[in-house]
């Protein structure tokens, strides 16, 4: 089998790939190792999807339903059940050896590779949770896919560690379906996730989110019977005087997403230790020549629409990368001052570049200023800025003899 | 075994930590996988006519003069020509409760971490620090590649209260840290993926205890079994058939068993066949295609398998330590609602019966709205 693009994953990012690369004259093939496509989304029944795309507040399925509805009108080839058993460079792009069980074991060359793989959760042994090894400890994602997808209640008294959006959306979630949510614990100053889903998951249903906490322990053998909370230090270190039991039956955690490349290893990208994905340019190229990048497989985004946003220009790069088969751009953006990180990492000279980035910390009243050897491209003000919210600024075509680009937020001057 | 200097190790391992002077070096040590070497043993067992209840607690024993007549359990009482008391932790207790405890088991913890697959490649031989004080209380743990590409970590030797205490804590984790991680200088504890701890049945001579009952005509102890027990079940074994023989001559005429099959046969492992082979397997039986556990590619066909097999796999975790399904880097994430529904499918029972490891420990507490429902009608 052959192809010209083959899209990796058919959740947002994925599925936005695939049209752009089919909208842009390439034969396209997409691959999905679930038995439906949409990714997450379908089991993100809350709204609040394709905000900045639509205009709209979607449910997530119904957000993944337009695109897989413009994927069938478009006849597209898409690849249910479908896992990647092994991935290397041929003379031309990539050989791909597919398993499914309709197909078996089959092999694909593609010329130019889209990884749309998205991301997974952080475990609790990844934030070094302690005590036996009881049922009840689940990731949020795990528990709305159990509540959402199979109609299965994980627990009736939750507590929940991290206040990453996942988590407190689930803390809504199993509100609704008559658990009992005893508290969300953040071991930082401020919520990890959105400002939108604090007030409408926790405040709303009268949640209680406590700061500065985590949990040091979890009690029970068979099943949990409850965790230890204690306040942290200003090092993040637990202080063992303030330490409580909170009975309870279920630990959920939202501590964290991370990019899922492993499938890449073979090729051996270039990757940001910052965002854990491979460092692209603004066309989500990556160090390896017809490897393309994006959605939440490049960094984890917010929002959605972001998502697809970064899919389509994957999708159409990747269509135009197998009619004219150029390189990288090694233009090197680099994170100034108070940024956390900032894709893409490289740019191209001569075509307009959309950046996303993150702060380091919540800051009131600065400002956003790109320059290259001193000289500025760019400067935005902001009211106020926070990790948890993802920003995005659109920079001009730079000239062919730029080196560097440096971003960096500072007071307002 | 040879002795090589500071230099030399390095020809063997090339990330060995700094700060070695030296090593012994031991061709002939080897790794397998604990998991599935019991299970084998247990399974060959079966298909000769063995039987195995799990979930069954000895609760005490039936006696008449110096012989045990029968094992008294929650599920009714067992009758055997000879028990063997292969109790671990509860070796001791199990000994007492039959009349004849002349040993005791104290428990001894260790903690293990297992490292991402990523790691695997940079080391080749299992790694040591080897103990140089006679008061060591183990071989000095470290660090092993695995079969399937992970390394372990540890383990810990700490001497606890509980038997069958298998909690982690903070300072056990950074112990291994501190201690065996840096044996191999591109580790570190980003790598870590899970940590689990369990307990060594040691008894204070810290020998093994393979021996016909003094006192109990047909009772054999196997106690205080300890590293290096898994190494040593074949030839510990040889010992135990001998006792029993002898102890069961007395009562019958022994005869070696003409259909007696040494050889058992495993199910298929589509990752380990040719791309022919695989591709008629899953023809035959498209589950063997369907990938349920995406970190270690375990597929439907094989999770069906062991919760069919002769010693059937039923509940999540005896599913994960058969296949896999579960002990990659996302830990179970993606895989553990599909795992629930197949175990539920397969072995007839509701989901909310479906347990982690024990009666007990049930992952789903009900239906959605189950609640929600009940509230409104009042």
């Amino acid at each position: 089998m052959q192809t010209d693009v083959l899209v990796i994953g058919a959740g947002p990012a994925g599925l936005a790939a695939a049209l752009a690369a089919a909208e842009h004259g390439a034969e396209v093939l997409l691959v999905d190792r679930e038995s439906r496509p949409g990714g997450i989304l379908k089991q993100c029944i809350h709204d609040g999807f394709g905000v900045i795309r639509y205009e709209e507040k979607l449910t997530g399925p119904e957000y993944a339903f337009r695109d897989i509805e413009a994927i069938r009108a478009a006849g597209l080839e898409v690849l249910n059940n479908t896992f990647v058993l092994d991935l290397k460079q041929s003379v031309d792009g990539f050989s791909l050896l597919l398993q499914n069980p309709i197909n078996g074991a089959f092999r694909v060359d593609t010329k130019a590779l889209v990884a749309a793989t998205g991301c997974r959760e952080r475990t609790s042994r990844q934030v070094f949770i302690h005590g036996d090894r009881p049922a009840g400890i689940y990731s949020a994602g795990t528990a709305q896919n159990l509540i959402n997808l199979h109609g299965y209640l994980p627990g009736r008294r939750v507590a929940i560690l991290g206040s990453g959006d996942i988590g407190m959306i689930m803390a809504r979630r199993l509100s609704l379906e008559g658990a009992e949510v005893v508290g969300v614990y953040e071991i930082k100053s401020e919520p990890s996730g959105l400002t939108r889903n604090r007030v409408q998951c926790l405040e709303d249903y009268n949640i209680p989110l406590h700061l500065n906490t985590t949990v040091t322990r979890v009690h029970g053998t068979k099943r949990v019977t409850g965790v230890s909370v204690a306040a942290v230090g200003a090092d993040l270190k637990a202080l063992h005087d303030s330490e409580k039991f909170v009975p309870c039956d279920t630990l959920l955690l939202s501590v964290g997403l991370i990019p899922e490349n492993d499938i890449l290893e073979p090729l051996d990208p270039e990757f940001d230790a910052k965002t854990g994905g491979p460092l692209v340019d603004q066309r989500m190229l990556t160090s390896v020549p017809g490897l393309f990048s994006c959605g939440n497989a490049t960094h984890v985004n917010d929002m959605v629409d972001y998502v697809s946003e970064s899919g389509f220009i994957a999708g159409k790069s990747a269509a135009e990368y197998v009619q004219s088969g150029w390189k990288r751009g090694n233009i090197e953006v680099s994170p100034g001052e108070n940024l956390l990180y900032i894709v893409p990492q490289r740019l191209v000279s001569g075509k307009e570049a959309v950046i996303y980035f993150r702060s380091v910390k919540t800051m009131d009243r600065v400002t956003l200023v790109a320059q290259a050897a001193g000289k500025e491209l760019f400067r935005k003000k902001y009211l106020r800025i926070r990790p948890p919210e993802m920003q995005k600024i659109v920079l001009q075509a730079l000239p062919p003899e730029t080196e560097s680009v440096e971003i960096s937020l500072g007071e307002v001057t | 075994m040879r002795v090589l200097n500071r230099r030399q190790v390095k020809d063997y391992e090339q990330n060995v930590g700094d700060g070695q002077r030296g090593s012994i070096y031991m061709p002939e040590s080897g790794v397998v996988s604990p998991y599935q070497v019991t299970v084998c043993y247990a399974e060959n067992a079966i298909q000769n006519g063995a039987s195995v209840y799990v979930n069954t607690r000895v609760t005490g024993f039936q006696r008449e003069h110096s012989r045990v007549t029968g094992v008294c359990t929650n599920r009714g009482v067992l009758r055997a020509g000879v028990v063997i008391n292969a109790a671990g932790v509860w070796a001791d207790r199990i000994a007492e409760m039959a009349g004849d405890r002349f040993y005791t088991i104290h428990p001894r913890k260790g903690v293990i971490a297992i490292l991402d697959k990523k790691t695997g490649a940079s080391q080749r031989m299992v790694l040591g620090r080897a103990p140089l004080s006679s008061k060591a209380l183990t071989k000095g743990g470290g660090l092993t590649p695995l079969l399937h590409g992970n390394i372990l970590a540890g383990p810990t030797a700490d001497e606890v209260y509980g038997r069958e205490d298998y909690t982690t804590s903070p300072e056990e984790l950074q112990f291994i840290k501190e201690h065996h991680l840096p044996l191999n200088k591109t580790l570190d504890s980003d790598n870590i993926i899970t940590y689990f701890a369990g307990t060594r049945a040691c008894t204070f001579e810290e020998d093994f205890i393979v021996e016909a009952s003094k006192y109990v005509d047909n009772l054999v102890h196997v106690a205080g079994i300890q590293s290096p027990g898994l190494a040593s079940a074949p030839a510990i074994a040889v010992d135990v058939y001998q006792i029993t023989g002898k102890i069961l001559s007395k009562q019958m005429d022994l005869k070696a068993n003409p259909d007696y099959n040494p050889v058992r046969k495993s199910a298929p492992e589509p990752g380990k066949l040719s791309l022919g082979e695989r591709n008629r397997l899953i023809a035959n039986n498209p589950a063997y295609g369907k990938i349920v556990c995406r970190c270690e590619l375990v597929s439907e066909g094989e999770i069906v398998d062991t919760i069919n097999a002769p010693l059937p796999a039923k509940t999540v975790d005896a599913v994960k330590w058969r296949t896999r399904a579960g002990m990659g880097r996302c830990q179970g994430g993606f895989c553990t609602p599909a795992v629930l529904n197949i175990l539920a499918r397969e072995t007839g029972r509701k989901v909310t019966e479906v347990c982690k490891h024990e009666p007990g420990s049930e992952l789903i507490l009900g239906k959605t709205r189950d609640k929600g429902c009940e509230q409104s009608a009042n």
